[in-house]
């Protein structure tokens, strides 16, 4: 947002006094919304700098006296945090592989393809959007169990590539039927197939919001808690999300100075995530806004 | 746990029984025994943080220590632990052994997810009579015990003895049966405590179930009739307990307003010296961790209010799931949970009450030296303890009253308007 504020007068190369007075209120709104948003982040940080006895102090130190950094080594060594850090990756990188390959390929179908049912099925494919994971628990587990894959990183990469997220295919189908049918035809006279269409065409064509769906699902599994709670056993196989929760105590209380070291450890991926991808991050709300 | 019963287990009663036998028993005998001597794993669900964690990993290695067959599969669940272990027990993935809480042992056995252990009681000839009996008693359903436990926790006055002898506040008794310490004494105490233009609070009113049930069953009050038909916490002696909490925090402006204990985080302001008595489970580690030498601190019950003194809480235990496989390897953990190895090690790491009465009273527990003077508090008051209601929609009625008593403590409507509130949204449940 404030990029976009800072191109206004370029775009415009109107300098009278009440553009001056415009764009500074609008920083000051901007500086406003900013600080607003910064301040759990910032408390966060303070609280991962502090010692265990002054997290309650009252009025509130935003600076933390003394500064501890150990929280954040003792944080790295009371807990397998590098193995969590991996196997996180691992889960992610796979399953966004597995949605974004099976989500456009189904979308492609829905966009592009004529086949008898396919309203009806996009119909019910939406449908299981509305259908709260709490749900579908119990039997899929059943299913897992069955299939032996219960303590195993199956049940959280394996879905992925059969479409499961809903979303991601209605996100790609939108934007699918969005690219022009005279290219398909143009490249079925050229001889090419539905599929070869599918490769050449239409996935090139849709960079951007494949990109779009790559960020905001990998978001979404990085932090994705039930799945993980359910079908993994040794904390060894642990995600980030759920290890986090190896702070908490339900009855002896939580070790806030350590968990909020361990978060802010967690959050660099995603905020370096963000920082290199804003543009995308950005087109993301764009097009979920205004065609989603 | 008693030397009789650690000298005849299960197995070497079989090897005797084999040895002794004519030859037909034999060979069924023998082969029981052989296959008690295969190498099994059972699989341990238990939640627990850092410090629970640890516990978890030292019993658990000094059990296979004990012996050479079993193996422990602990399966940590940090967070959500009855999603996971229900979705576990439906879908048919059945742990051996669970840590459960003492409330869940009726809805559990309701359900009939857990094992009977009398059998097993009675044939190992196992002694039960050094566990507190009111912690034995929670995981008991008509007379048949499911379970045992692992701590024998319950909540007490936590007070700061720096700040009473700053102020010239004699300190409230620590024997239970001094009635002095009563709700009169108790408010006296509070207003000489308080200083609200530095935030300085005598107390604090935790909006939590047991916080209040102690004062509600101080005075007479229950949560539900007898016979279970009704909720009665809108009669008058249940009524008085809210009133007084609430005009502790509204008239006599002793207790920091809900919401500002809240922001201020109502886990950790005593520690952080800003009330001078709070209502705390056993936390005796983290206690003598996080203060220090800050100030000196003790704990001590909760005043007499109409019908005597009080106290909440009762605990965790484990018990074993009624569809293990290895019931018998899961005895053999479950009894040594709650033998004085087991427990001396759990009690040392978790610096809780012990649910056995020999390490009650051994240096374990009370660490001679270091705070509270007055520890004993804790394990005196067992026959005090006022356990959760024990009834099947208990879970769900508990948190409406939490949540409609919101209501009075933040000042929004009147004691007995609540309560007759509460009631009829909790007597739809029945």
């Amino acid at each position: 947002m404030a990029e976009r504020a800072a191109r206004l007068p370029a775009q415009g190369g109107d300098t009278q006094w009440s553009e001056q007075a415009k764009r500074l209120s609008i920083y000051v709104v901007l500086l406003a919304g900013a600080v607003i948003v910064f301040i759990p982040f910032a408390w966060t940080l303070s609280t991962a700098l502090k010692a265990p006895d002054r997290l309650a102090e009252f009025p509130p130190r935003w600076i933390p006296d003394p500064i501890v950094w150990d929280n954040f080594p003792e944080a790295e060594t009371i807990k397998p945090f590098g193995r969590w850090f991996l196997n996180t990756l691992f889960v992610v990188g796979v399953a966004t592989t597995g949605t974004i390959m099976s989500a456009s390929l189904v979308a492609y179908s829905f966009a592009r393809l004529r086949w008898p049912g396919r309203n009806l099925l996009f119909l019910v494919l939406l449908a299981t959007m509305m259908l709260p994971d709490q749900v579908t628990l119990i039997p899929t587990f059943v299913l897992f169990r069955h299939l032996g894959w219960v303590n195993t990183y199956l049940p959280l990469i394996a879905p992925p590539f059969f479409a499961r997220n809903a979303f991601f295919v209605f996100l790609l189908r939108q934007f699918f039927m969005t690219i022009p049918l005279d290219l398909d035809d143009a490249a079925r006279m050229d001889g090419a197939s539905y599929f070869q269409i599918y490769l050449r065409i239409i996935l090139p064509m849709s960079k951007p919001a494949l990109a779009v769906a790559a960020i905001m699902f990998s978001q979404f599994k990085w932090k994705e808690f039930l799945a993980p709670l359910i079908y993994l056993n040794k904390q060894e196989m642990f995600t980030v999300s759920l290890g986090l929760r190896t702070f908490i105590g339900e009855s002896w209380g939580t070790e806030w100075h350590l968990m909020m070291a361990a978060n802010i450890i967690f959050m660099i991926p995603l905020i370096l995530i963000f920082f290199f991808a804003q543009k995308y991050f950005i087109q993301g709300v764009v097009i979920t806004g205004v065609k989603g | 746990m008693s030397a009789s019963t650690k000298g005849l287990s299960r197995r070497d009663f079989l090897r005797s029984s084999a040895a002794a036998s004519a030859v037909p028993v034999l060979g069924q005998v023998a082969t029981t025994v052989v296959h008690a001597q295969e190498p099994v794993t059972i699989r341990l669900t238990a939640w627990g943080n850092p410090t629970e964690y640890e516990a978890r990993l030292a019993t658990n290695a000094l059990f296979e220590e004990s012996q050479d067959n079993i193996k422990v599969e602990f399966i940590h669940i940090p967070d959500s632990y009855s999603t996971k272990l229900q979705t576990m027990l439906a879908g048919g993935d059945y742990p051996d052994v669970m840590y459960i809480g003492n409330g869940w042992t009726v809805p559990f056995v309701s359900r009939g997810q857990l094992e009977p252990l009398d059998s097993y009681i009675e044939r190992d000839m196992f002694d039960t009579d050094d566990i507190f009996q009111a912690n034995l008693d929670l995981y008991q359903v008509d007379g048949v015990q499911y379970g045992f436990p692992l701590d024998a926790p319950n909540q007490q006055i936590f007070y700061n003895v720096s700040w009473f002898e700053e102020k010239g506040v004699p300190r409230p008794s620590s024997d239970w049966e001094d009635e002095s310490w009563n709700w009169d004494t108790f408010l006296e105490a509070a207003l000489a405590l308080t200083d609200r233009d530095n935030n300085l609070w005598g107390f604090q009113v935790k909006n939590g179930f047991r916080p209040w049930w102690i004062w509600v069953t101080a005075n007479g009050g229950s949560f539900y009739n007898e016979d279970f038909t009704a909720c009665v916490l809108n009669e008058p002696a249940a009524v008085e307990a809210f009133e007084f909490l609430a005009s502790l925090i509204h008239e006599h402006q002793v207790a920091p307003p809900i919401d500002v204990a809240s922001e201020m985080g109502a886990w950790n302001i005593f520690e952080a010296g800003v009330v001078a008595m709070d209502t705390f489970w056993p936390a005796m580690g983290r206690m003598r961790n996080n203060i220090g030498d800050k100030f000196a601190w003790d704990v001590a019950p909760h005043p007499a209010g109409a019908a005597g003194k009080s106290t909440a809480g009762g605990g965790s235990g484990q018990a074993i799931s009624a569809f293990s496989e290895q019931k018998d390897s899961a005895w053999e953990f479950l009894r040594f949970m709650a033998s004085t190895a087991g427990v001396e090690v759990w009690t040392d790491i978790m610096g809780i009450v012990p649910p056995l009465q020999s390490v009650a009273a051994s240096d374990v527990f009370l660490k001679p030296g270091e705070p509270p003077e007055h520890i004993s508090v804790f394990t005196d008051g067992a026959p005090y303890l006022r356990p959760d209601p024990r009834h099947a929609t208990f879970a769900q009625a508990s948190s409406i009253a939490v949540s409609e008593l919101d209501r009075l403590w933040i000042g929004q409507a009147g004691a007995q308007e609540v309560a007759d509130s509460l009631v009829a949204q909790i007597n739809d449940l029945l």
